[in-house]
């Protein structure tokens, strides 16, 4: 009986642990370049007292009487003892609403999915935001030195590691009645950023108003519509609390027997006909799912087809980024009838 | 290890009866496809009339006959429920018959693309095809899913044919199952990472909702030619399928029968799997059917695989637009709580 | 069964080597991460003197993983063992068996009922483990009635081990697809929880969850320990452990428990991890044999080696990224498999 298979078997064993010794080394100067390199950036944006530092129009007096504050969250409570100047977030929704406010965050974990938004392109482009990994690389935070770590409910980071790097606010987001606005203000005002939250508020609810007028003269108002992300094999519909400003407010209505997302197919489509379709293509997979729809007969015969009301665009408008919610507002105001 | 030995001594049936052709036994496959067939052919009637958007039989033997291209009932018929329905017929085939010839080529019982690794590398196929080319059209994405299935099979049934000392079933089961889950892993460990996990899964799911008739250009020829290969080759399956040392004794004749009958097995499993992704179990039941109801010879085992496979994924998708109107369920759902409890019983009356 | 004397040193040697290397691969991955941590700097934080930053990473970080890898590589590959014994079939083990898919399936039942129910998952919250607890629990529930479930379905005036393998394959493909269909139920963030679970990841890896799996490896590793003698007999064939005076079907229902119970933590604990209960068992019976009084320590510390190997190579093969350690395992282990499939 030779032994040559438990020889393989341990010069493979030997060669992983060599591949991973030199992989380490290897990557090495990437997280050491990318934390050494963030570490000067954030080292001379100290002494500059600028990206990572707030809004412009904060004045610093007023700011230095609101802390420290303690905040109650899902896992307790946090005391903030300053303006958090370095702040780390484990989603990338998080990173976005403190880009909202105006924030640059010092580094997230999913990076990459706030790069699918064209929304974010010039915060992305201009600042240098650390990738903390997908799924979040708690090392990675410790390199990062953060004064506060903002971490949602549904991103299952561990709270107790998280809260010994550095003091860590969990949001919840379960209890929501609204798709961003709440968790949005519950972190604005964790963290001090009142003057941001009002302008942003301001500027949103004077768009909501300019689009329920724009739809009303545009007569959208009553129309029934749906929300439909096309696929490759089949298409899903959005409902609930993704779609609740649009039917509830906008007024547009909703057709009963579609209140639950599903998988639709294109027969129920055009059983129900819907007066105004928006349809978003896949935005982790884009082939060509809209055109290929497009090209079917059947789509041809909707009603809403036929009357130029089938409208495009993208998941953003659907999910709880808030300048996606803003951009909702936007594209439903400037929709051509 | 034969096929003969690893069933239970009450399933065999009688051998086949050579002597003339006027014995009853000999008419009995042929009816049981004629059947088979007259089935199929009133549940695709029925596949046709079924779905949301209501109409009647009169409407619908309209829509077929004499179409109408402004009636948007007809064009529904026409765009969506006749290539649905086709779809159907031929991958519930594709299926059925690719279950059978891996069977019996590789006497085990329990061979189905999805227990060999099969579907698994389709899978992986398309998770780096979503993953990492994402603008590919629906042919790439096609030829892609067709590789990997192939690749998948391919490599199960090389193993058998090459192995020291003959595969036992068990082994052979083994082996795909390592090779599926290696392969499941990576197209999971991908999806992950390129957040394509959720669409990779739907679209897994499998099912022929939303088949064009672009994909049938395609389907369709791959499945026929398979089919016809397979019946060529039924004679050579058979004696494969009975037993070791006749196979072996055969030498050379037989191996050529093997590699096209491996052909076969990819081209069929290669196009259903890249048209309608994994459906669970649907390889590994009608085989076992057809065994029962038309005997051990392969040229009658393959056409009532094929006519009963088309009618077993006919129905399925007419049930999974029932379930849960206006909504479609999976049909893997279906494939699986009517095929997990014959696998078990297969399983169970096994021996060694 | 007599032991001679160079045998009995032969027997140290293996153990010996194998807590080597594992202590080897501790040192070394107590060294890797994205923080970069001198020796001095880890030396003091092992012993409680080390700066916060040091402490934090060594204590909160890389230790519960490590020793968690450690951990589960022993439970699975013991619980391999057990199952090659009971089947007779050295290639054999809990995932093929499926009752891992088992314990995943309760788990990702339990994903699903716990999701929209906010009050179900406060409760389990208040269980103090952060739901840890409920996941093994889930896990084990699932196991154990899969292992039952392939027990009764095997029966058939007695279990042959075969028909318990074929079985135990179709309970695993069944499950697999129930998996599949609970899945395609949930909405898109359960959904990725469960998927990234099942690929089998430590990365959640916390000192509640080693604290979880401590109970099950101190109480359920030194029973099976004692039941060496009877897995030994087993090995030898119905006739001649029955002619022993051993109970044999009950000793195989007791023996498949076990094991269901320790894939069950070992998967709550660490996600549908693959091939470690098949190559461990396999791997120690070429070095020291056959007799389970010392296959099963040396299956658990060459277990426990190759999961450690896996993690590491896992979390740092291609920093930032991390490959779910369940994946390593099976690049290593399927073509090592099949390897051994086809010599046989």
């Amino acid at each position: 009986m030779s032994n040559r298979p438990f020889i393989i078997l341990t010069a493979l064993l030997a060669f992983l642990l060599l591949l991973s010794a030199c992989g380490e080394k290897g990557s090495a100067p990437n997280t050491a370049s990318g934390s050494s390199a963030s570490a000067e950036q954030s080292e001379s944006a100290a002494a500059s007292g600028t990206p990572s530092a707030s809004a412009p129009t904060t004045d610093s007096d007023q700011q230095a009487g609101l802390f420290p504050k303690t905040v109650a969250h899902l896992k307790g409570e946090t005391t903030i003892e300053a303006k958090p100047a370095r702040i780390v977030t484990t989603n990338f929704v998080a990173a976005e609403h403190l880009i909202a406010l105006g924030i640059i965050p010092y580094g997230t974990a999913s990076l990459n999915q706030l790069g699918i938004f064209k929304l974010y392109d010039e915060e992305l482009n201009n600042n240098r935001i650390a990738d903390l990994g997908t799924p979040l690389d708690y090392e990675a935070v410790v390199n990062a030195a953060p004064d506060l770590i903002i971490s949602f409910d549904w991103d299952q980071a561990d709270y107790d590691k998280l809260s010994a790097i550095a003091p860590t606010l969990v949001l919840d987001t379960t209890k929501s009645t609204n798709i961003f606005e709440e968790t949005f203000v519950k972190l604005a005002e964790a963290i001090n950023e009142q003057a941001a939250l009002d302008a942003f508020l301001v500027k949103y609810r004077e768009t909501k108003e300019e689009a329920i007028a724009a739809l009303k003269t545009n007569e959208f108002q009553g129309k029934t519509a749906i929300f439909m992300m096309a696929s490759e094999k089949t298409n899903y519909l959005f409902t609930g609390i993704n779609t609740k400003v649009f039917y509830d407010e906008l007024g547009f209505k909703q057709i009963p027997e579609l209140s639950e997302a599903q998988a639709i197919d294109l027969e129920t489509l055009r059983k129900y006909d819907p007066d105004v379709i928006f349809v978003a293509e896949d935005y982790t997979n884009p082939t060509g799912a809209v055109e290929k729809l497009q090209n079917s007969a059947v789509w041809k015969t909707l009603t809403a087809v036929r009357n130029n009301h089938v409208y495009e665009t993208d998941t953003s408008i659907l999910g709880p980024m808030a300048r996606g919610q803003q951009y909702a507002l936007e594209f439903m105001r400037d929709l051509e009838p | 290890m034969s096929l003969h030995s690893t069933l239970d001594e009450t399933e065999r049936a009688a051998p086949p009866d050579t002597r003339g052709v006027n014995r009853p036994i000999a008419f009995r496959p042929i009816l049981v496809v004629a059947t088979g067939l007259l089935v199929l052919l009133a549940c695709c009637a029925i596949s046709l009339i079924s779905g949301n958007f209501d109409g009647g039989v009169e409407d619908t033997w309209n829509a077929v006959f004499h179409y109408r291209a402004d009636d948007s009932y007809h064009q529904i018929i026409w765009e969506l429920r006749l290539p649905r329905m086709l779809a159907a017929v031929a991958v519930g085939a594709c299926l059925a018959v690719s279950g059978a010839l891996m069977q019996g080529l590789t006497r085990n019982p329990l061979a189905d693309p999805s227990i060999l690794g099969v579907t698994q590398g389709a899978t992986l196929a398309m998770a780096l095809a979503l993953a990492l080319a994402p603008g590919l059209s629906n042919y790439g994405l096609m030829f892609f899913s067709f590789a990997g299935a192939g690749a998948g099979a391919g490599f199960v049934i090389l193993i058998s044919m090459f192995a020291r000392n003959g595969m036992t079933p068990v082994r052979l089961v083994l082996a795909g199952m390592a090779m599926g889950t290696l392969l499941s892993s990576l197209a999971t460990a991908i999806a992950i990472h390129y957040d394509v996990a959720r669409i990779l899964a739907f679209w897994f799911a499998g099912g022929v909702a939303g088949v064009s008739w672009n994909q049938l250009d395609v389907l369709w020829p791959a499945c026929l030619i398979g089919v016809a290969l397979s019946i060529m080759l039924a004679r050579s399956v058979t004696l494969i399928s009975l037993d070791e040392s006749v196979a072996q004794g055969l030498g050379s004749r037989l191996t050529l029968a093997r590699i096209g009958g491996t052909a076969a097995v990819l081209l069929l499993t290669g196009a259903a799997v890249s048209i309608a992704g994994a459906i669970s179990f649907a390889g590994l039941l009608v085989p076992h059917a057809c065994r029962k109801l038309v005997g051990f010879d392969y040229r009658f085992i393959i056409p009532c695989a094929a006519v009963f496979g088309a009618l077993l994924l006919v129905v399925c998708d007419i049930c999974t637009r029932m379930i849960y109107p206006p909504y479609e369920t999976p049909v893997s759902i279906l494939t699986s709580v009517v095929g997990a409890p014959v696998l078990l019983y297969i399983a169970r009356r096994q021996r060694s | 069964m007599r032991a001679n004397p160079s045998m009995r040193k032969k027997s140290w040697i293996v153990p010996g080597g194998a807590i080597l290397v594992i202590f080897f691969l501790f040192v070394l991955s107590l060294n890797l991460g994205a923080v970069r941590l001198s020796m001095q700097e880890i030396g003091q934080a092992l012993v409680g003197n080390g700066n916060p930053r040091a402490h934090m990473v060594i204590y909160e970080l890389r230790l519960p993983r490590m020793i968690l890898a450690l951990m589960i590589g022993a439970c699975l590959s013991v619980a391999g063992t057990i199952m090659q014994a009971v089947t007779r079939n050295d290639i054999a083990d809990a995932g093929i068996l499926g009752i891992t898919s088992g314990a995943g399936f309760g788990i990702v039942m339990l994903i699903s009922l716990t999701s929209e129910d906010t009050q179900a998952l406060d409760t389990i919250r208040q269980w103090g483990t952060d739901s840890v607890a409920a996941s093994t629990a889930a896990a084990f529930a699932g196991g154990a009635i899969a292992s039952l479930l392939i027990y009764a379905l095997a029966w058939k005036r007695g279990i042959a081990p075969s028909r318990l393998l074929l079985v135990g394959v179709a309970v695993n493909a069944v499950l697999g697809a129930a998996i599949v269909v609970v899945q395609l139920l949930m909405d898109k963030g359960d959904f990725t929880r469960a998927a990234i679970w099942l690929s089998g990841s430590i990365w959640s890896a916390n000192w509640s969850t080693v604290l979880t799996l401590l109970p099950w490896i101190v109480l359920l590793l030194p029973v099976v320990y004692f039941k060496a003698r009877i897995l030994n007999l087993l090995t030898l064939g119905d006739e001649l452990a029955l002619s022993a005076g051993l109970p044999v079907e009950r000793e195989r229902r007791q023996l498949l428990l076990i094991a269901a119970g320790l894939t069950g933590a070992a998967v709550a604990a660490g996600g549908g991890i693959a091939f470690v209960g098949l190559l461990a068992p396999h791997i120690s019976r070429k070095l020291v044999g056959s007799r389970h009084q010392l296959l099963l320590p040396v299956s658990a510390l060459i277990g426990a080696l190759l999961l450690q190997l896996s993690d590491i190579a896992g979390k740092h093969l291609l920093a930032p990224s991390e490959i779910p350690v369940g994946l390593v395992v099976a690049i290593i282990g399927a073509p090592y498999f099949i390897f051994l499939l086809l010599r046989k």
